[in-house]
């Protein structure tokens, strides 16, 4: 069995942090000087992908994608969603109008996988912040979990991973 | 959408412009800071379709970002660039290191200009444009 799921949200939002976290093998990064420091204060940032595996036995693997968060690098989303089974989507609260990027993230991802299997990682973010996600979400009549979660705590992480397989579980069923 | 203001290096502009009239067969040559940011384009004007120099610069980043990870994979040792070859011709990208600064060279070549030639060019280009950078 091979689960593909995706990291997506902005720069600086802790993809490349999720995935070095979760994998079992060396993360494949392609980073490169950020000369965006004035937006995200970071020497680094990703400009391909990242990728790292979770490794399940004979059961399979988990493989972890990790999209460049920035706009201009959009070329390689479609490339890097096709086939996931989910999507992560992490925000950074700290960050100006991550609202706002919770929702273009999900409006563009939405086009490449199912927006049921998204969930939402909200990482320095308060009740308030996690309380206008959820107004968010609800409007759209998707069925998208908005958690806390520290990018940097592989517990965080693997009970985001465990919502997205159990929501994609469900929806198996259902079918 | 690049919104940074990156300052061009002085002269890169013109080496570019310079370069792609040199060089027969030449189509364009852009220079992007490693995070694909555009600094400097010329040429495009050859080319029949519209095109947006922002978007390959950072696509041109990209391919040498997952290239050069490749070749880490693969145990390749280092590497000075990566080449894509397509029935209408074939681009060239490299890594350019200047002082603490990073950035990609893209040349494209029409199809009727061979390997051998195109590469030649592409390392007389690196030099000029490494050269205007340490400037």
């Amino acid at each position: 069995m091979l689960l593909k799921v995706v990291f997506a949200g902005p720069m600086g939002s802790g993809k490349s942090t999720a995935i070095g976290v979760l994998s079992d093998i060396e993360p494949v990064a392609t980073e490169a000087k950020n000369n965006e420091r004035f937006k995200v204060d970071k020497p680094t940032t990703t400009v391909g992908l990242d990728y790292g595996e979770i490794l399940l036995g004979d059961a399979g693997k988990v493989a972890l994608y990790g999209i460049p968060g920035q706009e201009r690098f959009d070329f390689m989303w479609p490339i890097v969603a096709k086939g996931a089974m989910g999507v992560i989507l992490l925000l950074d609260c700290s960050q100006d109008n991550y609202i706002e990027k919770l929702a273009s993230f999900a409006d563009t991802f939405s086009k490449w996988v199912d927006p049921g299997s998204f969930v939402v990682a909200l990482n320095r973010g308060t009740e308030n912040d996690l309380e206008a996600c959820n107004l968010l979400v609800e409007k759209r009549d998707v069925v998208m979990p908005v958690f806390m979660a520290d990018p940097r705590e592989k517990d965080d992480l693997n009970m985001l991973l465990h919502v997205l397989i159990s929501n994609a579980e469900i929806r198996l069923l259902q079918e | 959408m690049n919104v940074m203001n990156l300052s061009t290096p002085s002269g890169l502009a013109d080496v570019l412009g310079d370069k792609v009239k040199e060089y027969d067969g030449l189509q364009f040559l852009l220079v992007a800071t490693a995070d694909g940011f555009l600094v400097a384009d010329s040429g495009q004007k050859h080319l029949n379709k519209e095109w947006d120099a922002n978007r390959i610069a950072s696509m041109a980043v990209s391919f040498c970002a997952l290239s050069h990870s490749m070749a880490d994979e693969c145990d390749l040792g280092v590497v000075q660039g990566a080449s894509v070859q397509g029935d209408n011709g074939m681009m060239l990208a490299r890594l350019i290191l200047s002082g603490e600064a990073e950035y990609v060279l893209l040349a494209s070549f029409e199809n009727r200009i061979n390997n051998g030639l195109a590469n030649w060019a592409l390392q007389k280009i690196f030099e000029s444009v490494s050269d205007c950078l340490k400037k």
